[in-house]
């Protein structure tokens, strides 16, 4: 359930036309994109501290 | 789309007293950070973070996020889903608030001392200046980015 409820997430975001237009959304959602597929874990970013992305990290390397 | 705004010391304070976000007890109360609120104006102003840029002359440094703690409380699928994309909402628009400062005063200089926010930063740098083609320059040295506006002749 949890699996597919962030991917349906990261999905809307990357879908979502709006969103995507703007420069700064499309940068930072590609970065962190990159950034997973480096091999690095979201979970280590001090900005989501007490978030669990473990999960996300999974999933987001299957997307890309 | 979230709304930024600098929290005054009593509104601070009793975000701090609340309890309401995770981490809330390391906010420092102190002249030399300025903390900003990221908040919803659809949902009657909700705030769902807190961040701290400790903005110096002109760098920012350290910035540290304090998300609301009701988004880890989740019962159903569309909830998960709901609340991954209030998280990465929030970090774009903490993004986009960065980048409007360095179109406003001309640059932006950030000072991070870990690898894995250095490297994100440097990836967004590089991404934001490939998005606007001819409207930043980039330089990445230890530990610090710079994202310059380049000027119009």
């Amino acid at each position: 359930m949890v699996n597919e409820a962030i991917i349906k997430a990261f999905s809307a975001m990357f879908a979502d036309e709006e969103r995507m237009k703007c420069p700064v959304s499309k940068a930072l959602i590609l970065s962190l994109e990159e950034y997973v597929n480096l091999g690095y874990k979201l979970s280590e970013l001090s900005w989501f501290r007490g978030l669990n992305f473990e999960v996300l990290e999974k999933d987001l390397r299957k997307v890309a | 789309m979230f709304k930024i705004e600098e929290l005054s010391e009593s509104e601070l304070t009793k975000i701090k007293q609340s309890n309401d976000f995770i981490s809330s007890d390391e906010i420092c109360i102190s002249d030399k950070c300025l903390y900003l609120a990221v908040y919803s104006e659809e949902e009657n102003n909700k705030i769902y973070a807190v961040f701290d840029i400790r903005d110096a002359i002109d760098y920012i440094k350290h910035m540290r996020i304090y998300y609301l703690k009701s988004l880890m409380l989740i019962n159903t699928e569309a909830e998960i889903e709901d609340n991954a994309i209030v998280v990465f909402g929030v970090l774009i628009d903490i993004f986009r608030y960065l980048k409007d400062k360095a179109d406003k005063i001309g640059f932006v200089k950030i000072y991070v001392n870990t690898d894995s926010e250095f490297l994100v930063f440097s990836l967004m740098a590089r991404k934001l200046a490939e998005q606007e083609e001819g409207k930043f320059n980039i330089k990445i040295y230890k530990n610090w980015i710079e994202l310059r506006r380049i000027m119009d002749l």
